[in-house]
């Protein structure tokens, strides 16, 4: 178990590294003089030459791309355009946010999706796997932006249940959770579906059956068990795609996330805090997967040996 | 029997044509699609108003209303027209987007399939375009290219071929240990001539599927860019744009939030059902 850890985490170092230099040149195609958008119109040719120096943008390409590796490792991204604070500080304020956010639509997604997902398989042909195929047809098509939008206005505005916009209260995070959870609940019900099938069909299910257990047993204690292991993947994979999937329901509900700060630092040209934004979600995602290969490979021993 | 065995026997593809058509699921899902082509082509001949056109005398005008059977949007322009022509750059967004990710998904994901040495490179490569979770990358990409139709395309494009590389790669890679791939190597194909003539055209129905779905998430991930404001720019007539816009008088004019996304969402549709039929019509496990 523990080689397989230590064989995944070096498998992380080049793709991160990727991921780092692929921002890297991404920043570099931007059009426009860095120097120049920070030191406002106006200001004088000394001033920007200062201020090019200060950011180390007058050192070649490859001495800079070093620079920033090292920076980046460190988690130091430089100060935003806009507020002059360090990018950091205005991106983990509002990472814990988009972190709740996720966190509470990854538990609707389970709470929903496994069951309806399992219900579908076990009555298979049905009209209850009828519905769990619309439902996850629905999900998976839906724009979440539109979504967010049909639900504010049925549920904040004509009925006035909940609050539309901000983050402050409990309440507050009903509305978005659903609509960040809605494709996951669609992926997970298709997938438990599929997966509790083909379980379905193994022999053992067979035997467990054929030994005189009951049917529920069967299903809850034999099936349910090895149709879950390829869950734990899609639950945590869900969970790392919704951080990066928040950022359209951030702005539709108005929630002070990382997605938000990113659309906005774009739409004021803030690209430190573009680039440090970015990062950090690819880097969560990253680590997020590997935590789910870890667990799968906990739960599933044949995953291990490979 | 003898009449039996006298019939000339199906290609494959038109075994899996007629297959698709036993799809009650898939033709809706086809029917979603045609309508989609067919209100792209027809928008200038048939839509009622320039898509442009301002009326600061007819705002909000809701649906049925005389001359405007879908309304107007806030700026008095005729909806109906809008969403005729957005259906227009949604299919231009689809069709550029997998055109330029199978072009280069594709052949990226034959030679890592065949090529071991090529292998861990170019699955490197396709890792890194994957760690950006949702449509993260497609959002940094065009923070760089700048807003507009053409960027857009480009940063969904990108973000979509890794998939082809993914789904190319294990075909191959399964196709290259059959038997009639030792046939052609024993009587003196290259290298080039096995991969591009005999396997790739072994690949090209799980090509088909994943192009069809991915027509539909192109069109959605290409509507949020628009629809975060950083896509493509009014006063343009695209649905994730116009959604956008219509978004701040959801309360007095639900409609004008309505029938852009029911769009979307119908398209989408169409395209997965779509797609989900085609697997299964591909794949011979699957037939009766």
């Amino acid at each position: 178990m523990l080689s397989y850890i230590i064989r995944k985490l070096l498998t992380l170092i080049p793709v991160m590294l990727g991921v780092y230099t692929l921002v890297f040149v991404v920043m570099q195609v931007l059009p426009g003089d860095a120097a120049l958008i920070r030191a406002g119109p106006g200001a004088t040719p000394e001033v920007v030459e200062n201020i090019r120096r200060q950011l180390g943008l007058d050192k070649p390409i490859p001495v800079q791309y070093v620079n920033y590796l090292k920076d980046a490792v460190r988690l130091d991204f430089g100060r935003s355009i806009r507020t002059n604070q360090p990018v950091v500080d205005d991106v983990k304020s509002r990472y814990l946010t988009t972190v709740q956010l996720t966190l509470v639509a990854t538990i609707i997604f389970l709470a929903v999706g496994l069951p309806l997902g399992v219900i579908a398989a076990v009555k298979r042909n049905t009209i209850w796997d009828g519905i769990a195929i619309l439902v996850s047809l629905i999900g998976i098509s839906m724009p979440g932006f539109w979504l967010g939008l049909l639900l504010i206005w049925y549920f904040a505005v004509r009925l006035g249940w909940l609050p539309a916009f901000g983050f402050s209260s409990p309440k507050h995070v009903i509305l978005p959770a659903i609509t960040l959870a809605s494709y996951g609940i669609a992926y997970t019900a298709r997938y438990t579906r599929s997966s509790m099938l083909e379980e379905l069909m193994q022999d053992y299910v067979t035997t467990a059956r054929a030994k005189g257990l009951r049917e529920r047993i069967v299903l809850l204690r034999h099936a349910l068990r090895n149709a879950l292991i390829p869950t734990v993947t899609q639950a945590a994979l869900g969970f790392g795609f919704m951080l990066g999937g928040a950022v359209v329901v951030e702005v539709v509900f108005t929630v002070n996330g990382v997605g938000r700060l990113i659309v906005d630092a774009i739409l004021y040209r803030d690209f430190p805090v573009v680039q440090g934004g970015v990062l950090l979600l690819a880097l969560n995602f990253v680590l997020v997967n590997l935590l789910a290969d870890i667990a799968c490979a906990y739960l599933d021993p044949r995953v291990r040996l490979q | 029997m003898s009449a039996q065995l006298a019939r000339p026997s199906k290609s494959y593809y038109s075994l899996a044509f007629s297959q698709l058509l036993k799809n009650k699921i898939a033709l809706a899902g086809g029917f979603l699609v045609l309508v989609l082509i067919i209100v792209a082509i027809v928008a200038p001949y048939l839509s009622p108003y320039d898509p442009l056109q301002q009326d600061l005398t007819s705002v909000l005008l809701p649906p049925l209303s005389e001359g405007h059977p879908m309304g107007t949007d806030d700026l008095g322009r005729d909806l109906l027209s809008r969403m005729m022509y957005g259906a227009r750059i949604s299919l231009l967004v689809g069709v550029v987007v997998v055109a330029m990710a199978t072009i280069v998904g594709v052949p990226l994901g034959a030679i890592a399939g065949f090529y071991p040495r090529w292998d861990r490179w170019i699955g490197m490569g396709v890792d890194v375009l994957l760690a950006f979770p949702g449509i993260l990358l497609a959002l940094a990409i065009v923070a760089a290219l700048g807003p507009g139709l053409v960027n857009v395309m480009i940063a969904v494009g990108v973000r979509s071929m890794p998939m082809y590389v993914r789904v190319v790669r294990s075909q191959v890679m399964s196709i290259k240990e059959r038997e009639f791939v030792n046939a052609a190597r024993a009587i003196g194909v290259n290298d080039p001539g096995i991969l591009f003539r005999h396997i790739l055209p072994n690949c090209v129905g799980p090509i088909i599927v994943q192009a069809t779905i991915n027509v539909g998430t192109a069109i959605l991930s290409a509507a949020a860019l628009s629809f975060l404001g950083v896509g493509v720019q009014p006063p343009t007539p695209e649905w994730g744009a116009m959604l956008s816009k219509s978004r701040l008088y959801v309360v007095i004019a639900p409609h004008a939030v309505t029938f852009p996304g029911l769009a979307i969402m119908s398209v989408v549709l169409g395209f997965n059902l779509l797609g989900d039929g085609l697997r299964d019509a591909l794949d011979p496990r699957f037939r009766q």
